[in-house]
């Protein structure tokens, strides 16, 4: 596959966040002094994977004192029990929705950890994240925000966020974070897909004790990790590529469907562009159908232009808006797009610190930037 | 409540509370209720927590657990009561209303 030049990691955590994948080489002939152990450990907890470590430590590939095998526990222990505070406010989240006739889908981390992983443990996370309907994703927001619960930054105009925007993040005095989304990306490729799809068809549903959280079937998480990792972070976690690499081997992937519908919402090259990202990184062998496809696809004119704008060393949240304008289909979606970026409400320009002269000279380089592709 | 915080009531049906959410690793089971915070459960306590399934009674669970280890009924009894007492004000466990009784 060709290999996406990425900022070089260290060794060890991509070792750890590949452990137990089939393939995969000892992470390391002896035991880490404290200070490079502590390193790796700050790392795991970040990129939400001290399952993983500890599972390396106890298999034998990362041999280990019993002191850091303790803290590598306790760090384990610790995201476990953030996972349970998130997953018990998901829980509440999801009645809430339900209760209201809301129409979602729970994304990424306890989706992902119930299935794709061989024990939810592995799988830690540090928000949640919500796929709800567009029709109704005013009314969501409301739903969630009658109690203590706040949307964290403004919308530019009034509605942009449920006819445009990736969506919002709603956090309560808990400080835990529920990221509501009405489509799965910013930019170009947030505007041509389609999350009604997702949400036509029939969920999975977890048990979080006793309630059932609707989900979406392995094909539909793995498209939605493909264009987290692609069109996400310049960097991806780590546990965003081992999601990956845990989906791309289920033999229950509806490779037709999931190539299918990445044509209509003219996103295959997100897939190639997730599985390239992953090989390149994660040192252990990715094979399968999907991989054989990818390698032969050649994204086409539209995909390449706008691949730039998230794969670029100098990405901006501003291109990608800006190249969003282009894909949007109509005159009138693009008018309200424009206006809603150029002209956002005086309250929105307050919480960013500009102004309207500012914010169109901005927006013209963006629009004259993305338009030369 | 026990002064001591042990349930005292022999004859009540303990059970995992429905909303429970867990997780388990190779030493410990983390399990989150009512409770602002998650219990983290280790070693007898994680006995204790599986033999509630099917809800059991203090008698029930103290035989159970006496017929697995070997250590006397009294420390076992005294190890359960404590334990319940823990997993009850974590939201995690809680008493089944008594079966209805007969004309």
């Amino acid at each position: 596959m060709t290999a996406i030049i990425v900022e070089q990691r260290p060794a060890p955590i991509a070792a750890v966040a590949a452990h137990g994948l089939a393939g995969t080489a000892p992470i390391s002939g002896r035991t880490f002094a404290d200070p490079d152990f502590d390193a790796l450990l700050d790392s795991v907890r970040d990129h939400r994977i001290p399952g993983l470590l500890v599972a390396a430590i106890e298999s034998g590939r990362l041999p280990a004192t019993e002191q850091q095998l303790a803290r590598a526990n306790g760090a384990h222990e610790a995201a476990l029990a953030a996972d349970l505070l998130l997953e018990r406010a998901l829980a509440s989240a999801s009645r809430l929705l339900a209760d209201s006739a809301i129409e979602h889908r729970a994304l990424k981390g306890p989706a992902v950890a119930r299935l794709a992983y061989a024990e939810i443990a592995l799988r830690s996370f540090g928000d949640i994240d919500l796929l709800i309907d567009a029709t109704r994703f005013a009314d969501a927001v409301a739903v969630l925000t009658a109690g203590d619960r706040r949307v964290r930054q403004a919308e530019p105009r009034p509605g942009f966020v449920a006819r445009f925007g990736k969506g919002v993040c709603v956090v309560g005095a808990d400080t835990l974070e529920l990221d509501l989304h009405r489509t799965l990306a910013e930019g170009p490729f947030g505007q041509t897909l389609q999350p009604a799809d997702v949400l036509r068809d029939p969920a999975v549903t977890i048990d979080l004790g006793d309630t059932q959280v609707p989900v979406p079937d392995r094909s539909w998480l793995f498209l939605h990790a493909c264009y987290h990792v692609a069109l996400g972070s310049f960097l991806p976690r780590w546990s965003s590529l081992r999601d990956i690499a845990e989906l791309v081997r289920r033999p229950d992937l509806d490779i037709d469907r999931i190539v299918g519908v990445a044509q209509r919402w003219r996103g295959r090259a997100v897939i190639k562009t997730a599985l390239e990202v992953t090989a390149s990184n994660l040192p252990a062998p990715l094979e399968g159908p999907l991989i054989d496809w990818a390698t032969a696809y050649q994204p086409d004119a539209f995909e390449q232009r706008a691949l730039r704008v998230y794969r670029s060393a100098d990405r901006s949240y501003g291109a990608q808006v800006a190249a969003g304008l282009f894909a949007l289909r109509g005159v009138r979606n693009r008018a309200a797009y424009l206006r809603a970026m150029l002209l956002p409400s005086r309250s929105y320009l307050r919480a960013h610190d500009t102004s309207y002269w500012r914010r169109l000279r901005r927006g013209v380089a963006l629009v004259r930037q993305s338009r030369r592709g | 409540m026990h002064p001591e915080g042990r349930p005292e009531a022999r004859d009540v049906r303990w059970a995992h509370k429905p909303s429970t959410i867990v997780r388990r690793t190779a030493r410990a089971l983390i399990a989150i209720g009512d409770a602002p915070d998650p219990v983290v459960l280790r070693g007898s306590a994680i006995v204790v927590w599986d033999a509630l399934v099917p809800p059991r009674t203090i008698d029930d669970l103290v035989a159970m657990l006496e017929a697995t280890f070997s250590e006397n009924r009294s420390e076992i009894d005294s190890d359960v009561g404590t334990t319940l007492a823990t997993l009850v004000a974590a939201g995690v466990v809680e008493p089944l209303p008594a079966p209805a009784q007969g004309p």
